[in-house]
């Protein structure tokens, strides 16, 4: 009973206290949309202890590409191209730097927590679908996940705990036509 | 009589395909969700998403729901039909108590072995192990550093080619060494050893000398630090043993692992029993409307024989049953059929037997009422005959009083073969609702007229369901009066009760009771027989047409007597629902 409290506690608190939220500016370039998503309000008190204490910390920030149904199914858009942007943050108390892992590419030395931070808020991508013409018919949905503890395999049936050791930001959708040149 | 004959199915085993195909269905699909489903949701987050989780969800809400409702429906049945749910519901809780027989200490098993696998992995020592190991590793890299960099120290930057020469020495001494680059400042760079390496793609450096792995290629056990000297400083990559490398990386990961068991071991295994219960209650539940289903496929043969029992014990001697399996049930049910086929024809042959004597009887007593006239009209006929041979004058003294005794003995003669046509006759019943107190006031009013200074005592209690056919009722009422009031000596009373019995359905009892003489022992077999009588002029029709106005309505009629205290006999006529 303790440990069910707990943890209602905790998620409460979670989504309570923490405002984690996301903007995002769209380019179109010859075509293609890319962009740069930019987060504030990370809860670093919860990064910074599960890093020191051996957790590693994820960031998920899902990008759809949507174009508008205006036709058959005005209800139902239809996404064109997903990208997830993925970022694993750890902390070695040996050689006392935070690392940075976008993906599963280039890791990222970090001296300080408030360099590692910086690195969390900004993000960059690019569609790959090419919008010959019609453009104002797309928009970017897109939303953040923070995993302030990246779960190993036995405890992901944690997911079933809803927001459990999870901060996101409301889905938002940016018209490509509006807001990019 | 209404008789229902179901046909024969001589395809075995139909009724139970659908309940087989629908556990076995409903089996499969479940074990193959919770399979699924385990597995992603332990193993493979990436691949779980909300559309299995509401597939997951709808099945298990379905297969509750329908356990629910196969639970109300059961004790829904049980309270109508408590006789017959009997054994079923012996079966039902064999299945319900073999499930959980089984599975309460499956489930206790699995969530042990949940709690005692992290027991181990939080309280033995590999968390501490895992850190040590950590430790050494780091203690090596340190080690090699520490020794490369004194090494280091001792090259001579003066010139290019000096800077050459003793690389060149050191990287024969120590292997590791991988790559060098001095600096000396902005624009004095000198760089020495493999030339693949491009430092500008590596992370900032510490100014404190700290040394970092490769972290550019996952991987690869190179590291690089910056050694300070008095020219400037060197900026150095050396390759680590692999083994070391290796060691470092599975290291860091079991210990997040053994972290996180440490952390979340009391949620994981509340976690763990909710997921167990959220995969497992639907297997339960299956197994429950299973155990309703197979309860109701395996009684429900036992219940219609008992139905078709019960139909034969109520004179349907053409209920079959359908034979649908060769098992012991089928064999049961073909017996069932057979000996009801034996007794329909017994009872055929025993009522054209019974046929053939009642008609004899009726014959005999119809001949005798007959002769009984015949012969006072003969003596008549013959003695006026007589003396009109002998003297012809003075046969007319006789004519009068020979032909009164003749018209009287003709008027008898018409009079039992008007109540014979109407016993014979028979029509049935028109049943239709009736006023029991109105009519019962008719009839004592008109019997007043024939016995006056009878004392009529009622009870009554007022339903207003009673449905007969009212001709025959009446006439019911005043043969049964009639004899109560003939049976009684003055002072006459006769007592009528009527009141309302539940006895399976409900039922309106009259009850008529005289003072009278009461029945003898030896006649009362008889008094519901056509044509017999104790009284002088009786036709002997009265009873046997009451009795069968009862029971062409569906009642019974039955009488207690004693001889010297009176007579009363009882009806029941079931009442409309």
């Amino acid at each position: 009973m303790k440990n069910r409290l707990l943890l209602l506690f905790s998620c409460v608190a979670l989504i309570s206290v923490h405002a984690l939220d996301s903007s995002l500016v769209l380019n179109l370039d010859d075509g293609l949309v890319s962009g740069n998503v930019k987060l504030t309000g990370f809860p670093e008190i919860e990064i910074e202890q599960a890093v020191r204490d051996g957790f590693r910390s994820e960031l998920t920030i899902v990008l759809r590409l949507v174009r508008r149904n205006r036709e058959r199914f005005p209800w139902i858009d239809l996404i064109v191209e997903e990208q997830r942007l993925t970022v694993t943050i750890w902390y070695d108390k040996h050689l006392k730097y935070y690392f940075a892992q976008p993906g599963k590419g280039q890791v990222i030395a970090l001296r300080t927590f408030e360099n590692l931070i910086s690195f969390l808020s900004q993000h960059q991508f690019r569609f790959s679908r090419y919008l010959a013409s019609r453009f104002w018919d797309y928009y970017v949905f897109y939303r953040a996940e923070l995993r302030p503890i990246r779960l190993s395999e036995p405890f992901q049936l944690f997911l079933f705990y809803p927001f459990f050791n999870t901060f996101v930001t409301p889905w938002k959708a940016v018209e490509v036509e509006s807001s990019s040149r | 009589m209404t008789s229902t004959v179901t046909p024969f199915r001589t395809f075995a085993n139909t009724r139970y395909i659908l309940p087989v195909a629908g556990f076995l269905l409903s089996y499969f699909l479940i074990l193959i969700i919770t399979t699924v489903l385990a597995e992603q949701i332990i193993l493979d987050s990436s691949t779980f998403n909300n559309v299995v989780l509401i597939v997951l969800a709808v099945v298990f809400y379905l297969l509750l729901g329908l356990g629910l409702l196969g639970v109300w429906r059961y004790y829904h049945k049980q309270t109508e039909q408590v006789a017959q749910e009997g054994l079923r519901k012996k079966i039902s809780i064999t299945f319900v108590l073999i499930a959980l027989l089984t599975s309460v200490p499956l489930g206790y098993i699995a969530i042990r072995v949940a709690i005692i696998s992290t027991d181990i992995i939080v309280q033995s020592d590999l968390f501490d192990a895992v850190d040590k190991g950590l430790e050494v590793v780091y203690g090596v890299y340190e080690q090699k550093i520490k020794n490369l960099t004194d090494a280091v120290r001792t090259i001579r930057v003066s010139s290019a080619e000096l800077l050459q020469k003793d690389w060149s020495e050191l990287t024969g001494r120590y292997g590791e060494l991988v790559y060098l680059t001095y600096i000396k400042s902005e624009t004095e760079v000198l760089t020495v050893g493999e030339s693949n390496f491009v430092f500008s793609e590596w992370p900032a450096l510490s100014e404190d000398g700290q040394w970092l792995p490769n972290v550019r290629d996952p991987g690869r056990s190179e590291v690089i630090w910056r050694v300070d000297i008095p020219e400037g400083y060197f900026l150095l990559v050396a390759r680590m043993p692999d083994k070391v490398s290796l060691a470092r990386d599975l290291l860091q990961k079991n210990r997040e692992f053994l972290l996180q068991v440490r952390t979340y071991r009391s949620t994981f295994l509340f976690m763990f029993f909710f997921v167990f219960l959220f995969l497992a209650l639907p297997l339960f539940f299956l197994i429950i409307i299973t155990s309703f289903v197979w309860s109701n496929q395996l009684t429900k043969p036992l219940t219609n024989l008992k139905n078709a029992l019960s139909e034969v014990k109520s004179g349907n001697y053409h209920q079959r049953l359908p034979i649908e399996s060769s098992d012991e049930i089928g064999q049961l049910t073909k017996i069932f059929n057979e000996m009801v086929s034996d007794l329909e024809e017994t009872k055929k042959k025993i009522l054209i037997g019974e046929k053939i004597e009642t008609w004899k009887d009726i014959a005999q007593q119809l001949a005798h009422e007959i002769r009984n006239p015949l012969t006072p009209i003969r003596l008549s006929s013959e003695r006026l005959l007589r003396k009109y041979r002998e003297d012809p004058a003075r046969a007319s003294e006789l004519v009068e009083s020979s032909m009164e005794k003749v018209l009287d003995q003709v008027d008898r003669l018409e009079t039992l073969l008007v109540e014979f046509h109407e016993f014979a006759r028979s029509p049935a019943p028109v049943p239709q609702i009736i006023d029991f107190d109105a009519m019962y006031r008719e009839i004592t009013a008109e019997l007043d007229l024939r016995y006056p200074g009878v004392e009529w005592i009622n009870r009554f209690v007022t339903v207003s369901n009673l449905k007969v056919d009212p001709w025959q009722f009446r006439k019911m009422l005043t043969i049964l009066l009639s004899n109560a009031v003939e049976a009684s000596s003055p002072p006459i009373q006769v007592h009528v009760e009527t009141a309302v019995v539940e006895e399976e359905k409900k039922w309106f009892k009259i009850v008529i009771s005289d003072r009278g003489v009461g029945i003898p022992e030896a006649y009362r077999r008889k008094i519901f027989q056509p044509y017999f009588t104790t009284k002088p002029n009786g036709t002997g029709l009265g009873l046997a047409y009451v009795e069968r106005v009862v029971h062409e309505h569906g009642g019974r009629i039955w009488f207690e007597s004693e001889v010297g205290s009176g007579t009363s006999f009882y009806l029941l006529f079931p009442l409309e629902a």
